[in-house]
């Protein structure tokens, strides 16, 4: 079991936090131990292996809420595919690191509302505004470290963004991408996907891993499309304490 | 095959839905009407009517009455 003090949760919260990872070995005697923790802070998120129900039951009748699932998908590079189609119009997307003024659009593009699914903006105890805070605070520290921001680009026009981490020798995560409301319907959405895909190509790499949730079917079912599987399933609890 | 025909059974294959559904029907209005569905659907509209639609049209696609003014441009009236 893992457990981490989400400090960062304060700043884009104004809640403190805990984040609690149980692994395949831990018993729940584990987690009833660290009841009194649990108490403590204002936000408490569990993540649960799947098929685990004795933890599943436990966090339900201490009132915890499920509140999705998360998919950690992975892409051999040589597996990738697009149809005829998308290559087609793959071929008029170019993708190119962001500048300051990139940024700016895209922290506006999350303002107003760009992510739908997440648990914090489908959880009642927050507001849209502290969701949105969240999103551009966790790509400011990413930004800072060895992240990298690109935008996709459709006809001089920006339509999306991707954020791009190595995070092992030749293994990148994406860790997060999404379309501007004006591109949100034209069918494009794919290019999150497959402009990361391209960019670890280019760099030599091997492996894609990212993790959606389950609360977003569409995102799902695109990387599915392009050849992404399955690696591993959690269950993710959260309760307020206050 | 009437026209009409040919384009409510690309909405009704592509998107797994009735046909009483289709009138107001627009980009992620159901659940397959996603990225992975408007590849699926344009497809099906290029085979059906044996054209290729130019890029812009391809993403102005964003309902399923736009659909009918865009195919006009190829000469496909519904």
């Amino acid at each position: 079991m893992k457990i981490t003090d989400a400090y960062w949760e304060k700043r884009n919260l104004g809640i403190t936090c805990t984040e609690i990872i149980i692994e395949n070995g831990d018993q729940l005697s584990h987690l009833e131990e660290i009841n009194d923790v649990l108490e403590c802070v204002e936000y408490v998120v569990v993540k649960v292996p799947v098929a685990r129900f004795e933890m599943n039951n436990y966090l339900t009748q201490k009132r915890f809420v499920f509140i999705e699932g998360s998919i950690n998908l992975y892409l051999d590079l040589k597996d990738a595919v697009l149809t005829t189609l998308q290559q087609r119009l793959n071929g008029v997307v170019t993708y190119a690191e962001m500048d300051e003024v990139d940024l700016s659009q895209l922290y506006y593009e999350i303002e107003r509302g760009m992510f739908k699914s997440n648990r914090i903006l489908l959880d009642d105890f927050f507001t849209e505004k502290q969701a949105a805070a969240r999103y551009i605070n966790w790509i400011k520290d990413e930004l800072a470290k060895s992240t990298q921001a690109y935008k996709m680009v459709y006809k001089d026009d920006p339509i999306g963004f991707f954020t791009f981490r190595e995070v092992e020798k030749n293994i990148f995560y994406p860790f997060l991408a999404g379309m501007y409301k004006k591109y949100a319907s034209s069918g494009l959405g794919f290019e999150t996907v497959r402009k990361p895909i391209e960019e670890a190509i280019k760099r030599g790499g091997h492996t894609i891993h990212t993790y959606i949730s389950t609360n977003n079917t569409a995102v799902f079912r695109v990387h599915i499309q392009q050849g992404f599987s399955v690696h591993e399933m959690q269950y993710v609890f959260v309760k307020h304490n206050k | 095959m009437s026209n009409l025909i040919k384009y409510n059974e690309a909405f009704i294959s592509s998107f797994q839905i009735t046909e009483d559904q289709l009138a107001n029907l627009t980009y992620q209005s159901v659940q397959g009407w996603d990225s992975v569905g408007h590849m699926a659907l344009i497809a099906a509209l290029e085979e059906s009517f044996d054209i290729m639609m130019d890029t812009d049209d391809i993403v102005d696609f964003s309902s399923y009455e736009k659909g009918k003014a865009i195919l006009k441009k190829y000469n496909v009236t519904i």
